[in-house]
């Protein structure tokens, strides 16, 4: 009664049909529903008032596992075709990797210390002086070399001294050598050359 | 009409014994369901799971082991202090915590997959009876 039933068709085919219910059936099958439910619904009931947050337990369990089926298939399946935990742990990889890649050279090789004049609202002298100054030797390493980004202050002021030592036949500051201009201050002998 | 044979009295009996077989029937195909809730069936195991009424659950197994023909019975009684069990004629005891989350995941089952067999049937049905359902 309940199943579909597979009845031959014309030309060998084979349909699946659910046939007619007669009146009896019919109210058979009404009965069964609510005794069913209503059994279900019982036996719900009873449990949680046996065993306290039983029912809770397991529906907060049944949301997780959805959940984390869900994120399985969405994040993880489509956007790499790993599981999601795999998925996880390579993205945290790569931001390690991306933040040691970058970080470090960039606090090598751009002082704050170079622009601290002009920043500081400093006279133009001091900024010229500022950047005659030696950079900082913390690296052997040169900013070419380690393939670090150089901030566009930075550029700016090197490309400034590089006319400046033109002008007037010094030579060009390098990061390789000279005192720590971090300690920099106003009171500090003019570099020689302007 | 194929589904007939299920059927082979029906015609020949008065109201209250056509409802009642019909009654029977349902269980019957609803049992067989129910069975397969825990999962496939091994050949020559007969399984069978239904709600016998709003508060009896039946759970009945038939096998045949070294020539030995087996049957076990165990049906839970859900009463207002507690769900009881009680196994081939043995004395009613209440289930554990455990069993209680495995009995109420096999109801669900049970539920959702008659529901989803007379799905087609359930809409005539609910039409029929003018919103009983």
């Amino acid at each position: 009664m309940l199943r579909k039933q597979l009845v031959p068709v014309k030309g060998g085919e084979i349909k699946g049909e659910y046939p007619p219910l007669n009146t009896w059936e019919a109210g058979a099958v009404a009965v069964r529903f609510g005794v069913r439910h209503k059994g279900k619904n019982n036996a719900d009931w009873v449990a949680n008032r046996m065993y306290p947050g039983l029912t809770q337990e397991m529906a907060t369990r049944a949301a997780a596992e959805l959940a984390r089926q869900e994120a399985t298939t969405t994040t993880g399946a489509i956007a790499t075709g790993l599981q999601y935990d795999e998925y996880a742990k390579t993205v945290s990889a790569m931001q390690s990797l991306a933040l040691q890649t970058t970080a470090k050279p960039a606090e090598r090789v751009n002082p704050p210390a170079a622009a601290a004049p002009r920043e500081a609202g400093g006279s133009r002298e001091d900024y010229l002086r500022a950047l005659e100054a030696p950079a900082p030797t913390q690296s052997a390493e040169t900013p070419a070399e380690s393939g670090a980004v150089v901030s566009l202050d930075e550029a700016r002021a090197r490309v400034l001294a590089a006319r400046l030592a033109a002008q007037t036949g010094t030579q060009a500051p390098t990061h390789q050598e000279g005192p720590d201009t971090t300690q920099l201050t106003p009171d500090m002998p003019r570099a020689a050359g302007f | 009409m194929a589904f007939i044979k299920f059927f082979p009295s029906i015609l020949t009996k008065n109201a209250p014994d056509k409802r009642a077989e019909a009654y029977r029937q349902a269980i019957h195909e609803e049992a067989k369901v129910g069975g397969t809730v825990f999962g496939p069936i091994p050949k020559g195991v007969r399984r069978e799971f239904f709600c016998l009424d709003e508060r009896t659950w039946v759970w009945h197994e038939e096998w045949d082991e070294k020539g030995k023909h087996y049957v076990r019975t165990t049906r839970y009684d859900v009463r207002p202090h507690g769900i009881f069990k009680a196994q081939d004629n043995q004395p009613y005891r209440p289930i554990s915590r455990e069993e209680a989350k495995r009995f109420l995941v096999a109801i669900q089952k049970y539920n959702d997959r008659i529901d989803n067999e007379l799905a087609p049937y359930l809409v005539e049905v609910k039409s029929q009876f003018n919103g009983y359902l």
